[in-house]
């Protein structure tokens, strides 16, 4: 289906890290009929409840390239923002067609990671969240009527320095309460964030001051959806962040098909091996 | 959430749509996908802290079948269902149903003190009896860097319950780090959601842990990512896993930004064995480096064979690391 936007897409601000959304411009061009026509593509910052920087630039594209020098990236550089929170922010980037006509052939923004870096420190990948239309949470809220992000590994450490925090980001108008739970019954106090906020929670709370380490799944749930990772860190240092990963909608795919579709899914791919075996210059 | 909209509740404010409004739309347009709905509606457009309760409402609202035949005659968003897709669903209706599963492979590291671990859960949703009610057969094999298989084992996942397995025990102990690779299976043994199974590695060095979930093996890709240079503080290094019986070949290059046309700095190889795994280390040269300057370094790769490629970030001092599929 055609559209004159791509869904916006949400990066997380930690303090004290460069982050850069590297949404290629290729695969823009891919969603253009032909690789051709002007789009503008927007940022905004957010910490705390409200905007606090923004850019936008429009970009021409013909036959799949763009025209002039336009980067590939939008860089935001908060390794230098010593007053940042804590909690940290988020980047919306938004692509919309220059004329707001139905330009796109799809609204689902490429796949790509935002890179983040420091002076001094290992830099990691996160993968960007969209901001609304996600297909597993449709298919989970349409499955379950309830909202839950799950099962990421989460592992404490005190002697191994293993910390490990939530980050939850509302991009919404209003707040959003959200509710922790682990395999093994321990339940944080409720968490509530702030419109247009991000939240940092650290899990080393899931850990009474005299253990030494935990490690298990948790489960969370909100009376909205919101934007969620997890960060492994130093426990010590919570901001020399080693890697970033997204959580998991609380699947509602099925585990059976229906045997004459399965049998014409399983046609379709034993085909398609074929052919790629059979193709000149197959290894 | 408790779901109990009333018919005149308001959902959007900005389009002052209320969940009787919503299920009126869908009644009408039945075959309108979301966006679609959002389109004609025009909700969900302006704060979008509503998002949630519309795609709830969108997808429980009850379609309204003679709607859905008359508006195939005059409604550009009801195509008209064919014979075949008729035949297909009766055909579908016969209650038979088969167990799916996507083989999912994953690089698997030992030695140098690191320790990988596989982690599966079949938890009920909110741990509350809400899906997770079957077990899932699992069933893996870990194989080393030539294709050699080291280790395979069946397991029964029963609900609500939780597996951790040290996969890089299986392994014969080893002071530099080496890569091999783990395939696994998985099926329910009733028919059942997915839920919270699938599988995922958690990577523990001796002063970091990170961890991430599996992933399917894609066919003869080209793809392309970005990442820092800087080799005084970390190294790149990608794994590269072969799920095919056949060698797996990776041509690597690295751009400042291949998309503009800027330049080339290098070029790579490799060539993994039947079932085999391997780790390839970026290296620029001083001259390359020089001309990446602080910019962010594109690799761009194509893949001839069935595999899957890590990008794996590691410090210099060994302490912390980071692992991203691609």
């Amino acid at each position: 289906m055609s559209s004159s936007y791509l869904i916006p897409i949400i990066a997380w601000l930690p303090k004290g890290y460069d982050c850069s959304v590297v949404m290629p411009l290729e695969a823009i061009a891919e969603r253009l009929p032909n690789g051709t026509g002007a789009i503008v593509r927007a940022w905004t910052a957010y910490r705390d409840g409200a905007a606090i920087a923004d850019g936008e630039e429009r970009i021409e594209f013909d036959d799949g390239r763009p025209l002039g020098d336009a980067a590939n990236e939008v860089t935001w550089r908060g390794a230098a923002l010593d007053d940042w929170p804590a909690e940290g922010g988020y980047l919306e980037y938004a692509v919309r067609s220059a004329d707001d006509s139905a330009l796109f052939t799809s609204n689902r923004p490429p796949a790509f990671y935002n890179v983040y870096a420091a002076p001094g420190r290992k830099s990691f990948f996160a993968c960007h969240t969209w901001e609304f239309g996600s297909p597993q949470v449709i298919g989970q809220i349409a499955a379950f009527g309830r909202y839950a992000d799950a099962y990421p590994v989460v592992h404490i450490d005190r002697a191994r320095d293993l910390g490990d925090s939530l980050v939850l980001i509302n991009p919404y108008r209003r707040p959003i309460l959200a509710k922790i739970l682990t395999h093994d019954g321990r339940r944080p106090r409720r968490q509530r964030i702030e419109p247009m906020s991000g939240r940092l929670i650290d899990l080393a709370a899931l850990i009474a001051p005299n253990d030494d380490k935990w490690s298990g799944q948790i489960q969370l749930t909100a009376n909205n959806r919101v934007i969620t990772h997890i960060v492994k860190h130093s426990l010590a240092d919570p901001t020399r962040i080693g890697s970033v990963e997204h959580l998991d909608p609380f699947r509602a795919d099925p585990t059976h098909l229906p045997l004459f579709r399965w049998l014409r899914l399983t046609a379709g791919e034993t085909i398609r091996s074929t052919l790629r075996a059979c193709r000149p210059g197959a290894s | 959430m408790e779901r109990a909209e009333t018919a005149d509740q308001l959902i959007c404010g900005c389009a002052e749509l209320t969940a009787e409004g919503i299920g009126a739309l869908v009644a009408r347009y039945p075959a309108a996908s979301f966006d679609q709905f959002l389109e004609r509606s025009g909700a969900g457009r302006e704060c979008t802290a509503c998002m949630l309760d519309l795609e709830y409402l969108f997808t429980e609202a009850p379609r309204d079948a003679t709607a859905s035949a008359r508006l195939a005659h005059n409604d550009d968003v009801a195509p008209a269902v064919s014979l075949k897709q008729r035949l297909y669903a009766m055909l579908d209706s016969v209650p038979i149903k088969v167990p799916i599963n996507v083989t999912n492979c994953m690089p698997v590291f030992y030695g140098a003190g690191i320790q990988q671990y596989l982690w599966m859960a079949n938890h009920s949703l909110l741990y509350d009896g809400v899906g997770g009610e079957h077990p899932f057969r699992v069933r893996y094999r870990l194989r080393d860097g030539a294709g050699r298989e080291f280790h395979r084992a069946r397991l029964t996942l029963e609900p609500d319950s939780e597996l951790r397995q040290d996969l890089s025990a299986c392994f014969p102990a080893s002071d530099a780090l080496a890569v091999g690779s783990i395939t696994l299976d998985r099926f329910a043994a009733a028919p059942t959601v997915r839920g919270t199974t699938r599988p995922q590695i958690e990577i523990v060095g001796p002063h970091s842990a990170t961890s991430l979930h599996f992933q399917a093996p894609g066919h003869d890709q080209i793809r392309s990512s970005r990442t820092p240079w800087r080799p005084d503080v970390e190294c790149g290094l990608f794994t590269i896993v072969n799920t095919g019986p056949r060698p797996y070949h990776v041509a690597f290059s690295y751009w400042v930004n291949h998309d503009l046309g800027a330049p080339q700095l290098g070029a790579a190889q490799c060539t993994v064995p039947p079932r085999g795994a391997m780790l390839h280390e970026v290296e620029l040269s001083d001259k390359a480096q020089a001309v990446l300057d602080s910019s962010l370094l594109q690799i761009r790769w194509q893949a001839r064979g069935a595999g899957k490629l890590h990008f794996v970030c590691l410090t210099r001092d060994g302490e912390r690391l980071s692992i991203d599929h691609l």
